[in-house]
Order: structure tokens, then C-alpha cells, then sequence
């Protein structure tokens, strides 16, 4: 189901590409730009 | 995501973190990276669960997509572009969030076709209409 404006995103963990964890939760006191990439090009 | 590299000052300015979620896993994930220059964190997500927990999903039939990937394939051809044959799933749609304290979506963008991405002015409005760091703390 697709997230509107306003809405609560869901919170994640993720390790990046260099095996490094990337946590999104309430902690986060930055904005976050988050991009889901489509296929390559 | 060349319209994201010619932001990055933009997004410090803003005092916006940027990450990429992606759909391939490790090793695609950092030949992705390294072929686009990428700065921000890269995420792979290879089964999706990322993807589909803010709902981003595949073009649909009949929305066009077959048409538009025919078409983007033709302009390739005739540029002289060498073709490859895709690994991925080339069905995949992406989607950008601007997400605030609190995890609050201040900003979500789904494109109805693969390539219908925010553009460099789309994202510095989303950044010029965010509010400032006192009217966040």
C-alpha cells in the first residue's frame, strides 16, 4: 500500500553496500532523503 | 540518479541525509555505485521487503510501460548505446520519500513509469519547502 504525506514511514535495518548498518527509527534526528532506485539503465 | 549527484550540496545546505535503497544485492550494489558515482549510502534490498513496506512497486499492464521501454530502447539503438540484455527486473518502479522526525513523510513521490523520476528543480523545491532547522527542533 502506497504512504501518503503525513503518515508514519515504516522504520528499517539495513547494512549497506560495505556491510555497514543503516538503521531508520525515531532516533533519526536528521530529515532523510530515502530514493528506492528502479532497474538499471 | 545523475539528477541526485548534481543535489548533493544542495541536501548538506538543507542539512538532509540521502540514502538509496536497491534492488540487487551486494556486489551489483557497489558496481552500481561505483558506475554512477554515487556518495550517499547504497542499500541493497535484493528480496524487496524495504521496497515493499513503503508500498513501491511494478509497472502494471497496460500502464503504458511496455510501449515506453520499446521507445527508450529504439533512442538507445539509434545513439549507438550498446544493448545488453537486462538481469534485473525491468518492471521494477522506484519511488523518493522525504521522511522527517518522528519517521513523518513530508514528501512522497511514485512515478507511474520507470522513467517519470523527480527531476533536480523537483527536488529543491521539496528541500525549499521544508522548514528550517529552529521550526524542526
Amino acid at each position: 500500500m502506497r504512504l501518503s504525506v503525513g503518515e508514519k514511514a515504516p522504520g528499517f535495518a539495513l547494512e549497506d553496500d560495505g556491510g555497514q548498518p543503516f538503521v531508520l527509527d525515531e532516533r533519526r534526528r536528521r530529515p532523510l532523503y530515502l530514493v528506492f532506485t528502479r532497474h538499471s539503465t | 540518479m545523475s539528477q541526485l549527484r548534481q543535489m548533493e550540496g544542495a541536501f548538506e545546505r538543507a542539512g538532509v541525509d540521502v540514502a538509496v535503497v536497491t534492488l540487487f544485492d551486494r556486489e551489483t550494489t557497489q558496481h552500481f555505485r561505483r558506475e554512477l558515482k554515487i556518495a550517499f549510502p547504497c542499500l541493497p534490498d535484493p528480496e524487496r521487503k524495504v521496497y515493499g513496506a513503503y508500498g513501491v512497486g511494478r509497472i502494471q499492464k497496460g500502464a503504458g510501460g511496455t510501449w515506453r521501454a520499446l521507445h527508450k530502447t529504439i533512442r538507445l539503438v539509434l545513439s549507438g548505446a550498446p544493448l545488453r540484455m537486462p538481469k534485473e527486473d525491468v518492471m521494477q518502479l522506484g519511488a523518493e520519500f522525504l521522511i522527517g522526525q518522528g519517521l513523518e513523510i513530508r514528501m512522497a513521490h511514485y512515478p507511474a513509469a520507470a522513467d517519470l523520476h523527480l527531476m533536480a528543480p523537483d527536488i529543491q523545491k521539496v528541500l525549499d519547502d521544508m522548514p528550517g532547522p529552529a521550526a524542526s527542533e
